[in-house]
């Protein structure tokens, strides 16, 4: 991991005395944090503002390094006492983090629970008990494109899109490498994944062959898209260079790329939920996967006091209007999701209109791989020539796996 | 009795030695006693708790290991939660165990107690390694860990806690070796106490029948005689002392009859001297109004000569002025008279008028005569006619207002006249009265003053005579109260000596008795 650091310190200004856990101003206090990688300047902008707050009680080092909220947890369980005193990560994470003991129970319960979105408090809660503080409640994804190329009837259809880009040599581009995007072809078909009770192992319905729609129908829907020069499989950093230098005229992402796409494409960026997809000759609404960010304190922290205070900093209202503003992240923060400037927010929109078709992300952790391996394969048109059902049955024998 | 010892100082003796063994012995005991309970102590509280603690550390090592196995097997991930925060709380209360330990660490164990904290806290990372990898699925590598860095670190911990068990083992043998030895010596001080104890013991029997018993034996038989003595004297005693008694409660009634008597005289006397007191200050009281009704008939006779005066004065004041006003009025009254000159006048006018009256006719028919010459001549005498008319009409006017103004002044001279014989009769009779009340009134106050001053003089006399007799009363009061105390003391007196005798009686009778238990006690005493 290519660590940035951002070091934070300054000098203590004030003598006055303290709270009886408050370390001398002149005591260093160091804490790292890990966070998306676009989100370095919001968080040295928090970081500072922190710092602002409690000078008279300590000074401190806060160490940014960038790693990604859907792999937080497999870092920070891979060296639970050397990780990161505080980090974001999605909120699927939740369970596994608190039964490794890297998440504790956090202090002020009622406090969060009032401030944030209910949707939001159940993400962070495992049995009813809060183990992170909420940050965003806008995980979910949903299509950009570019008005200048589709007309809001052009949107209803995601094969429709890969049409017109294929006509324009353009793309329409989603990322089949990630299952949780590749979900959106599955959640709508009457075929079925979910955690089990046990919280850990998956069912997965996705290989079923006497339904309405079968998975072969979902692969063979697939691999009509993916054969289209108007569609490519790229990752969110991808789609969005393409977005950037012209190449891309749609995608599937989230609202933490809003701000950068508004900025490519100015006022001909549009946002709305995603379309259908033809098959089995019917149109079939794209699914998708809900959830949050939130922020974690390490249980093996050595500073844990203040790592719980800048993690509530983090996630306070101010803050999360920040990150809408800078980031175009939707708060989890009721008063900062209710701000006129969130409602007006076209990502915020095309999610809420999503929402309809979404469901909260709850999965174990045998499902991503073998989703990724079979999307992978959709996306590259089969190329190993192994049989589609044969496929499916392999990625749902992976996913069901103990 | 130089060079002998006196009784007290023979039953002393041997108690001082039994009592100086007695401490000797408890001493001994008691440092005894103390040397075994420190030898124990050592070996319960430091080697007996050390083992306790020792297994204690251990169960707490099993358990956090069994926890982590647990959370390997457990199939969902609120048992994981649950087993991980059972985890962390049993390494708490383990870190708090090893930390309490560390004062029953001997110097020998010392470097076994460092690395039994090296391996836990080896076994503590290792634990967190295994139970990320459960949490997240990867139950192999959990196995693994568990097999791994675990399983070896426990091991070593646990050869650490059997090297420190046996060690402290060690040490309890040794201080239970070393408490032996000292209850063997405390055994045998304890017989050599009992031993010095019991010769002692003997040695006070044979010194307090030779220098106590014997000696006593014999002051019984003196006793014993006195004591019949006493009882014969006693005897006496309380039938006297009954007798005079009796005389005494008679003497104590008599005193107490002219006790009470000579209170009621002082209270009569101190009644009578409150009443004089009482009369003398009325008497006084009396003599200061007469003196106050004195000063004011002199007052009053002052004040009537000054009215007599007063009226007096002004009854020669108001005749004079009487007189003065008289003549003034008389004066104007004559000169009003005047009037009357004014008819004489109105008569002339009156003529005149007439005469001019005639003269115009005159005139006026001789006009008429000359014919035209005449014409302006008549006109003149018509004019000369009518001048005369008007003289006449208003000397008429004139003659009429006349006899009003001597109305006026007849009226005027009239009631002037009135006023004056008023004046005259009224007032100054008035004032001639007011004289000779004046006088009278004084002639009153001159003889009120006289009868007061005589009054005066009675009541001096009185308030002298109740002065002396208040003084002799309070002298006898005084007298009265003085002897009171006396009688009264000499009542209490007698009161005292009648209870002192009773006092006498019931001491003799407790004397009797007294005898007679020591006749008892004596008899106790005959047989040593």
């Amino acid at each position: 991991m290519a660590a940035a650091s951002l070091f934070l310190c300054t000098g203590c200004k004030k003598q006055e005395p303290h709270p009886a856990q408050s370390p001398a101003p002149s005591s260093v206090i160091s804490l790292t944090v890990w966070g998306g990688e676009d989100d370095e300047a919001l968080l040295a902008e928090i970081f500072s503002s922190f710092q602002s707050n409690y000078a008279d009680q300590a000074t401190f080092q806060i160490h940014y390094q960038p790693q990604s909220e859907s792999s937080c947890k497999d870092a920070l369980l891979a060296n639970l006492e050397e990780g990161a005193d505080v980090f974001a990560f999605a909120d699927d994470q939740v369970a596994a983090l608190a039964a490794a003991g890297a998440l504790e129970p956090i202090e002020n319960q009622e406090t969060i629970r009032a401030a944030n979105l209910s949707a939001s408090v159940e993400a962070a809660s495992v049995d009813n008990t809060l183990y992170a503080y909420p940050l965003t409640a806008d995980n979910g994804y949903f299509l950009y494109y570019n008005k200048a190329y589709f007309s809001e009837n052009d949107i209803q259809s995601l094969n429709r899109m890969v049409e017109i880009a294929a006509e324009r040599e353009k793309l329409v581009t989603m990322d089949w490498t990630s299952a949780w995007y590749v979900y959106a072809f599955f959640g709508n078909t009457g075929l079925e994944v979910g955690l089990n009770a046990d919280g850990i192992t998956n069912y997965c319905t996705w290989n079923q062959t006497d339904s309405p729609i079968r998975g072969i129908d979902v692969a063979r829907a697939m691999l009509e898209i993916s054969s289209s020069p108007g569609f490519a499989s790229k990752t969110d950093t991808e789609f969005l260079a393409g977005v950037q230098d012209g190449t891309v005229i749609a995608g599937v992402s989230g609202a933490w790329n809003g701000v950068a796409i508004e900025k490519a494409w100015g006022k001909n960026m549009g946002a709305a939920k995603l379309p259908t997809y033809n098959c089995k000759n019917q149109q079939v609404q794209m699914a998708s996967f809900s959830g949050c960010k939130l922020i974690g304190v390490n249980a093996y922290s050595k500073n844990k006091d203040w790592a719980v205070k800048l993690a509530e900093w983090i996630s306070n209202e101010r803050n999360q209007t920040l990150r809408f503003e800078q980031r175009g992240q939707g708060p989890s923060n009721i008063s900062a999701a209710n701000s006129p400037a969130v409602q007006e927010s076209p990502a915020i929109t095309a999610l809420l209109a999503q929402s309809e078709f979404s469901q909260l992300q709850r999965v174990g952790g045998k499902f991503w791989d073998p989703v990724t391996a079979f999307a992978t394969s959709m996306a590259e048109q089969n190329p190993s020539g192994t049989s589609l059902q044969e496929q499916l049955d392999r990625m749902v024998e992976g996913v069901t796996a103990r | 009795m130089k060079g002998r010892l006196t009784l007290q100082q023979r039953l002393v003796l041997p108690v001082l030695l039994l009592g100086l063994i007695m401490l000797l012995s408890n001493i001994l005991a008691v440092f005894s006693i103390h040397n075994v309970n420190a030898n124990a102590g050592v070996i319960v509280d430091q080697y007996m708790v050390s083992e306790t603690k020792l297994e204690s550390i251990r169960h707490s090592m099993m358990n956090i290991h069994r926890l982590a196995l647990s959370h390997i097997v457990a199939a969902d991930h609120a048992t994981m939660i649950k087993l991980v925060g059972e985890i962390k709380e049993e390494e708490k209360i383990l870190d708090e165990k090893l930390e309490d330990y560390a004062s029953f660490v001997s110097k020998e164990d010392q470097q076994t107690y460092t690395a039994l904290l090296d391996n836990y806290d080896s076994f503590k990372h290792a634990l967190v390694f295994l139970v990320c990898a459960s949490a997240d699925s990867k139950t192999q590598e959990a196995y693994a860990m568990a097999n791994g860095d675990v399983a070896r670190y426990s091991g070593a911990a646990e050869e650490e806690i059997n090297a420190l068990y046996a060690s402290v083992s060690a040490q309890a043998g040794d201080a239970r070796s070393h408490l032996s030895v000292v209850y063997i010596i405390s055994l045998i001080t304890s017989a050599a106490t009992l031993t010095v104890g019991i010769f002692l013991v003997a040695a006070a029997f044979r010194i307090i029948k030779k220098y106590v018993i014997a000696p006593i034996r014999d002051a019984m038989d003196t006793l014993k005689i006195s004591s019949e003595r006493i009882n014969g004297v006693v005897s006496e005693v309380r039938k006297r002392t009954k007798t005079s008694h009796s005389q005494v409660h008679k003497l104590s009634g008599m005193t107490d009859d002219l006790s009470a008597a000579f209170e009621e005289i002082a209270g009569n006397a101190s009644a009578i001297r409150d009443n004089a007191s009482g009369t003398q200050s009325d008497v006084k009281e009396t003599n200061e109004e007469c003196l106050a009704i004195t000063a004011y008939s002199v007052e009053m006779r002052g004040r009537a000569e000054e009215m007599e005066q007063s009226a007096q004065t002004n009854k020669e004041a108001i005749r004079a002025k009487t007189e003065e006003i008289m003549s003034v009025l008389h004066g104007a009254i004559e000169k009003s008279r005047s009037v009357n000159q004014i008819n004489l006048l109105i008569n002339d006018i009156f003529s005149i008028s007439t005469s001019t009256d005639l003269i115009a006719i005159n005139a006026s028919i001789e006009a008429t005569r000359a014919g035209e010459a005449g014409k302006g001549f008549a006109v003149v005498a018509q004019e000369i006619r009518k001048l005369a008319d008007s003289c006449a009409e208003t000397a008429g006017h004139i003659q009429e207002v006349s006899k009003v103004v001597t109305g006026a002044v007849d009226y005027l001279s009239e009631s002037a006249q009135e006023l004056v014989d008023y004046l005259g009769q009224n007032v100054l009779t008035q004032f001639e009265l007011s004289v000779q009340s004046g006088q009278q009134y004084r002639k009153d106050a001159s003889y009120i003053e006289g009868s007061m001053e005589a009054f005066n003089q009675r009541t001096d006399r009185l308030r002298n005579a109740m002065d002396e007799i208040t003084a002799s009363i309070t002298g006898i009061s005084e007298a009265i109260d003085g002897a009171l105390p006396d009688v009264t003391g000499a009542a209490v007196s007698t009161h005292t000596l009648a209870e002192d005798m009773a006092e006498i009686t019931a001491r003799m009778d407790t004397n009797q008795e007294i005898v007679g238990e020591l006749r008892k006690q004596m008899e106790v005493f005959a047989n040593l």
